[in-house]
């Protein structure tokens, strides 16, 4: 199932790739063009994936999951959702960096990744406060790197 | 000779500072912590540190990091013997005969011989790399685009074909990441070229911040789906250092493992896993006793650690004097190299021979950090082994986050490092391969600007351009060898079915 979606995704993707080549200019000389590069990756790559769809597709036809095969598949739907959380806590701390400077919102993207991994919240407040300040201190004291927010709210 | 005695004398005044020494201790001992630790990898590490590295003046960076490397690297047997897990997937040989000695009761032994035959083989490694990669950079300056286009589609198509997993998805990998570097400027003319109007884009996609996506949060987002309970470590490592005289017996067999680690390890995308699993074979061969490997035998230790230690330097052949990434590792060192304006290759040779010997120097120094951090702090690093994902993993995350944005001070770059990470993450799971599409990412602008520059010197000709490649020796080994790999795959499936 996997090759069918490699597959597939890759041959859109690298069809609307090859369409934005279109919009590099011409110098006259098809072998100086900055669009011919990209265009012979984007062919081998299109070939590449057809033959991955074509063997998933073969294989999905030849195979029936046995019963163990499901459960598996089951077990790793439901492995996702730590990841999932992960992500989305990594993109709100990321954008409210943008408004809140480093120390409050590391401090609580700490704490929460801290109980996600099965911490308790006391030891996680300790964890966060500790490693808050030090990242402070060598971030923005030692190393100097600035943190300007865009949108400044304190 | 000359060139060997310039090599280990005009970088000392570089490396001869209390706060040089004081890094290389400190950067080992980091490497050792992160290779000890089951789940963190040297390429991860490497990558989230290369970002702060940007305030170090260039030398102090680059050791810095090869530090990491080479502790790194060592550090996987500790919790291989100790615990049976490899810390690094290039220790996976070690656990097959560390952990039954430590559970006879040896954890000492165990220790000893991994510390002494890594030390070992990564010293050999340093002496050959500083005796070959003179002469190869010698060679590589007589090389014409034609040469550095070829070494670069050799180099993808080794990785892909050794690499686990798929051939066709290694090529995948490999040709995404090829597209990918596309993005910016044209070499040539100067257009943008898929950069949507932003101007962060212009100069292509900042590659550390790739790597950090890649390897630093794909693999933290990848562990998290596994339950992982570390076991304690129970054994008390007691008398380390009463094996001095074993050591002398197994000499020979950890020369050859040297010499099998250097050479694996200067094949791109070989690597240390590679090289420790052919030297276990190529022990178990050789040895006398070879029902007595994998029930604790001190020779199965030294091979593996030896030569994947060994690695380290043969890796770096390629890196320094070609310019061409051995490993995802050096492919993140080139990298360090770039942060300071510097590009590893035969005219680093010729411009900056002192931070090449300073390279040299550092890198036997680290070794010796190593030998003797991993034998003393063996008890020490016992118990850190133990440490949970909860403490770690989190401050990790946010490493990653600054990291990225110390760069060029950008939140753009933020974004790519986590849109990367989902790619690396889909990556995985689909089971296409990382390392090629890094390596592709680096060796891209190298392989597109020297094509089109071969191919503007024959006015576009393609039959001019193969005659030319073929009429050079050079060029035509390199040509033949890459169309070898990549009919390999069809080649073993004719065999396999014959067979």
């Amino acid at each position: 199932m996997d090759n069918i979606y490699i597959g597939s995704i890759l041959i859109v993707v690298l069809t609307l790739t090859y369409f934005l080549t279109f919009s590099f200019p011409s110098v006259g000389k098809i072998f100086a063009d900055p669009a011919l590069y990209p265009r012979i990756i984007i062919f081998i790559l299109m070939l590449l994936s057809g033959i991955t769809l074509f063997n998933g597709l073969k294989e999905m036809k030849n195979k029936k999951y046995t019963g163990e095969e499901i459960i598996e598949k089951g077990k790793q739907k439901t492995n996702l959702k730590k990841p999932i959380e992960v992500l989305f806590f990594l993109i709100i701390y990321f954008s409210s960096l943008n408004y809140f400077n480093l120390i409050i919102p590391t401090f609580i993207f700490l704490i929460i990744i801290f109980m996600i991994y099965g911490g308790k919240f006391r030891s996680g407040l300790i964890y966060a406060i500790f490693l808050t300040l030090s990242l402070y201190v060598l971030f923005v004291i030692i190393f100097k790197i600035p943190f300007f927010p865009k949108y400044k709210i304190f | 000779m000359e060139t060997f005695t310039r090599l280990y004398s005009e970088g000392l005044p570089l490396i001869l500072h209390i706060d040089m020494i004081l890094l290389m201790f400190f950067s080992v001992f980091l490497g050792i912590t992160i290779g000890a630790l089951p789940g963190l990898t040297v390429t991860m590490g490497i990558s989230i540190l290369l970002p702060f590295t940007y305030k170090l003046s260039p030398v102090a960076g680059i050791i810095g990091l090869l530090g990491v490397y080479v502790g790194g690297n060592y550090g996987g047997s500790i919790s291989a013997c100790l615990i049976n897990i490899p810390g690094t997937p290039s220790a996976i040989m070690t656990t097959l005969d560390g952990y039954p000695m430590v559970k006879k009761g040896f954890a000492g032994k165990a220790i000893f011989l991994a510390t002494t035959s890594s030390f070992l083989g990564g010293i050999f490694s340093v002496i050959v790399l500083s005796l070959i990669s003179p002469v190869i950079a010698r060679i590589a300056l007589s090389f014409t685009s034609a040469e550095y286009f070829l070494i670069g589609i050799f180099g993808l198509s080794t990785i892909a074909y050794i690499i686990e997993g798929s051939f066709i998805k290694g090529i995948i990998s490999a040709l995404l990441g090829l597209l990918i570097a596309t993005i910016g400027s044209d070499p040539m003319v100067g257009h943008p070229r898929f950069t949507f109007n932003r101007a962060e884009l212009f100069t292509g996609v900042e590659f550390i911040t790739a790597m950090i996506g890649l390897f630093g949060v794909a693999e933290i987002l990848l562990q998290l789906e596994k339950e992982e309970h570390l076991k304690r470590v129970k054994q008390h490592i007691k008398n380390i250092y009463s094996n001095f005289k074993e050591l002398k017996n197994l000499i020979w067999i950890i020369l050859r493992s040297s010499v099998t680690g250097v050479i694996i390890g200067a094949i791109p995308g070989a690597g240390g896993t590679i090289a420790s699993i052919v030297s276990y074979g190529q022990q178990k061969r050789f040895s006398r006793h070879p029902e007595r490997l994998g029930k604790g035998d001190p020779e199965g230790i030294v091979a593996a650690e030896s030569a994947n230690n060994a690695c380290t330097g043969g890796a770096m052949i390629t890196m320094l004097s070609l310019g061409i990434p051995g490993d995802a590792v050096t492919a993140i060192l080139i990298g360090a190299f770039m942060i300071h304006g510097l590009r590893p290759g035969p005219v680093l040779f010729k411009q900056n021979f002192e931070l090449v010997s300073a390279i040299f120097i550092g890198m036997f120094v680290c070794n010796i950090f190593m030998c003797f951090i991993g034998l003393v702090g063996a008890p020490l690093f016992a118990r850190l082994i133990s440490l949970s994902k909860k403490y770690l993993n989190p401050a990790i995350l946010v490493f990653t986050i600054i990291g990225s944005y110390a760069i060029r001070n950008n939140f753009f770059d933020v974004g790519t490092m986590l849109m990367f990470a989902v790619i690396g993450y889909l990556m995985a799971k689909v089971k296409i391969p990382r390392t090629p599409l890094v390596l592709a990412l680096i060796l891209g602008p190298i392989i597109e600007s020297n094509l089109r520059r071969s191919l503007i010197l024959v006015d576009g000709d393609i039959l001019l351009f193969l005659q030319r490649i073929i009429t050079r020796p050079i060029s035509a080994c390199i040509f033949f060898l890459t169309i070898f790999i990549l009919l390999l795959p069809l080649l073993g499936k004719r065999f396999n079915r014959k067979a």
